[in-house]
């Protein structure tokens, strides 16, 4: 990609509104086919969010296999989105576009795409975002830091999200995040159009292309970031103000920055660094990338300044704890550039197979995009001469800085994406120049490749985003054993478990150790998978605290391990086998899709402690891992 | 004509002025409110931390914006993202002290988005508004 950069030869300015079209002189036949895309356009979402509703009255979201919700989504439902996107070609092909349709068509979307989990699971999706209001909770109980966090003590170091959170639940008095938490993923990608329109506005004035990059923006926005986490905030926050950096480059006039609007970014800056590891990093690569053409400097370079500020004094001082403890395993990821490789090539157990294809698909979606942004700058001359190069390269090396528990080459995507989807568009919507002649209407077979261009578009999303639903959902039986657990388990306890994915595990986390056994060693995993009995007996010996110690099984435990490979599918079954048979766990609590049990006689030799051998988990995820 | 605009121009940005200075106020009165009005408290409580403070500060950091619209989605989308730096931050400095209530969290945003609301601006940029 970056051989097809050049530096621009101008000024940042956006593309100029194009001449007002003159009317088209064939009378009747124009204006009957003017009426019918009206009727189109207006009738089609109506249209398309009813069959939606309609399709959702029948799923079982227990019948979920490794393609996910894949599977279980009726035709109905495909049938609604492909409307939906053909509603969508035609309205942005018209002569004139409305200034209302665009906006409803791309909310629908949203609703259709990310509203249906909401509707359809009974509890929050995603054992992360429990978690999230599970750090909510105690930060309140605490009023500050959480004292004892263990393993998540890296949130009272980014501590900005969650203190939002417990603002908004002081002041409103609402007893807990969740009931939010379970809709923030339509509510948020709603929220994305405003700071992706401050983007694209300060670009070019073209409304057609303008809508056609949100579209692709949230038709290819595949990683799932944006659920109930402080990644999703801070993107939020990242996408506004390169928002302003870009419309203050785009600005008439001198490119100097107003004192209270850079004292304001400065703020935004320090939230940003306050909430979350990466986007601050990414936040500084982007600015360094958009500096690097002389002419931004003045109006880059305090921003970047700032940023780089920000970002040193809290890592010497809030977040010291952790840069201390993990900066040898940040070097030594420098030195090891596979530590991107998937869960599949890394796990002792085999993945699902729909999860292979799945992955070819979302990292074909991922290269198809890229793949089109590198195209337009070859087919788009004018795109050199803005900043869409420098924001979608940016991002791009830090996969080979840091794999972020291997995150990054996603998020780096991610970051990406709001550019890359506005160079795809510049393919898909002609964009007229001044002094350029008329473009003429679009051709049907114009229209039909933008259409399968879209379709193809959401079909990778689809497979990249529902495709791991088995595992992201969770059943009212298995939040149920965890809110049996948090009502029996005393102070000091210990909760075994063969992965995290667990609904509510960490409510009360400052009160109870954890032991998540595939963040153990090899060897541990390995006696695990040979002997259930004795692996869990190692765990509890390596890492369990005197004290009482439960062990709770799942069906998302089990759906991870078939999902994801990490262990092998059976792992939890036998495991509970084992269990069932032996004498020293007792079963406490016990539904078809979960089990709890208790340690009753910690006098076996294998259980008893061993200090000195304890090692700390080195597979834990990055904070919001997916 | 244009005479008349500008006037009502100027009373609208007058009221927007008053209505921001009196949401924060709002916002501290409903805090007060019986556990039994929460959706009250919510309706009141949730729309001034997520738009008032920034469009406070929108009057500072745009004076020529001040509720006309050269570009109302972005002052719809600086005031959400402003309003949020703004809380967080608030909401931090209380953490990270231990000394957050709800009365001190809430009266501190209503102050800031007061003084925000009525800081006087210079006659070039009054020129330069609705």
């Amino acid at each position: 990609m970056a051989g097809t950069l050049r530096p621009p030869a101008t000024r940042n300015t956006p593309v100029p509104p194009a001449p007002a079209e003159p009317a088209d002189p064939r009378g009747v036949r124009t204006n009957r086919r003017v009426t019918v895309r009206t009727v189109v356009t207006c009738a089609v979402p109506p249209v398309a969010l009813t069959l939606w509703l309609l399709s959702l009255r029948h799923v079982h979201v227990g019948r979920m296999g490794d393609l996910g919700l894949l599977q279980v989504l009726p035709v109905l439902f495909w049938v609604a989105l492909g409307l939906l996107t053909l509603g969508f070609v035609v309205t942005l092909h018209a002569d004139r576009l409305s200034r209302v349709w665009p906006a409803v068509y791309v909310v629908s979307l949203i609703a259709i795409i990310h509203a249906t989990p909401s509707i359809l699971y009974p509890t929050l999706r995603y054992s992360w975002a429990w978690k999230h209001v599970d750090v909510v909770d105690a930060l309140l109980r605490n009023g500050g830091a959480v004292p004892h966090p263990g393993w998540l003590d890296i949130y009272n170091q980014w501590p900005g999200f969650f203190a939002a959170n417990g603002l908004v639940l002081r002041l409103t008095g609402l007893p807990s995040a969740m009931g939010y938490a379970h809709w923030a993923t339509p509510v948020v990608n709603v929220l994305m159009i405003g700071p992706l329109l401050l983007l694209y506005r300060s670009l070019t004035r073209q409304r057609k292309l303008i809508w056609g990059a949100v579209w692709i923006f949230f038709s290819c926005s595949w990683i799932g970031q944006d659920y109930f986490a402080p990644q999703t905030f801070d993107f939020l926050l990242y996408v506004t103000l390169i928002g302003l950096v870009v419309k203050q480059l785009t600005s008439p006039g001198p490119p100097r920055w107003r004192l209270p609007l850079l004292g304001m970014v400065v703020l935004m800056e320090t939230v940003l660094v306050s909430s979350h590891q990466l986007t601050p990093l990414m936040l500084i690569v982007t600015l360094t990338a958009l500096s690097v053409p002389r002419r931004n400097r003045r109006t880059v370079l305090p921003v970047l300044a700032s940023a780089v500020v920000l970002q040193a004094v809290w890592f010497a001082t809030a977040a010291r704890p952790y840069i201390a403890a993990n900066l040898g395993s940040f070097i030594k990821a420098l030195t090891s550039p596979d530590s991107n490789a998937p869960t599949w090539l890394t796990g002792l157990g085999t993945p699902a197979a729909g999860q292979i294809l799945l992955a070819w698909i979302d990292r074909g979606l991922s290269a198809a995009v890229l793949l089109l942004a590198v195209v337009a700058l070859v087919r788009r001359r004018w795109t050199r001469h803005t900043v869409l190069p420098w924001l979608a390269l940016a991002p791009l090396p830090m996969p080979a800085l840091n794999s972020y528990g291997g995150e990054m080459i996603f998020r780096a995507f991610m970051f990406a994406l709001p550019a890359t989807a506005m160079l795809t568009a510049t393919l898909v919507v002609r964009v007229r120049q001044p002094g350029m002649p008329r473009i003429r209407p679009p051709g049907w077979l114009r229209v039909a490749a933008t259409y399968v261009l879209l379709l193809g578009f959401l079909g990778g999303l689809v497979f990249g985003y529902y495709g791991k639903e088995q595992m992201e959902y969770f059943t009212a039986k298995e939040a149920s054993a965890t809110s049996y657990l948090d009502r029996v388990v005393p102070t000091g306890s210990t909760i075994v478990s063969v992965t995290n994915n667990i609904p509510n595990i960490d409510n009360q986390y400052e009160l109870h150790s954890r032991v998540v056994i595939a963040w153990n060693s090899v060897q541990n995993r390995r006696l695990l998978i040979s002997s259930p009995l004795a692996g869990l007996e190692e765990a509890v010996a390596l890492d369990a605290p005197p004290g009482p110690v439960y062990l709770i099984l799942n069906r998302g435990q089990t759906a991870e391990c078939y999902i994801t490979g990490v262990l092998p599918a059976d792992t939890v079954s036998r495991l509970e086998t084992a269990v069932d048979h032996s004498r020293i766990f007792a079963p406490v609590y016990r539904n078809s899709d979960a089990v709890v049990y208790v340690l009753v006689d910690r006098s076996n030799p294998a259980l008893q402690p061993r200090p000195g051998q304890s090692k700390p988990s080195q597979q834990q995820p990055q904070q919001g891992g997916r | 004509m244009s005479h008349l605009v500008a006037r009502n121009s100027v009373a609208r940005h007058g009221l927007a002025r008053y209505g921001l200075l009196l949401s924060g106020w709002v916002a501290v009165a409903a805090t007060l409110l019986p556990a039994e009005l929460t959706p009250l408290r919510v309706v009141l409580v949730v729309p001034f931390l997520l738009v008032c403070p920034g469009a406070a500060a929108l009057r500072l950091t745009h004076p020529a914006h001040r509720g006309h619209g050269p570009d109302r989605l972005e002052f719809a989308v600086l005031s959400v993202a402003f309003s949020v730096v703004i809380d967080t931050l608030v909401a931090e400095a209380f953490f990270f002290t231990h000394s957050i209530t709800t009365l001190r969290a809430v009266g501190v945003l209503a102050v800031l988005t007061s003084l925000m609301a009525l800081y006087p601006l210079g006659r070039r940029e009054r020129r330069s508004g609705p």
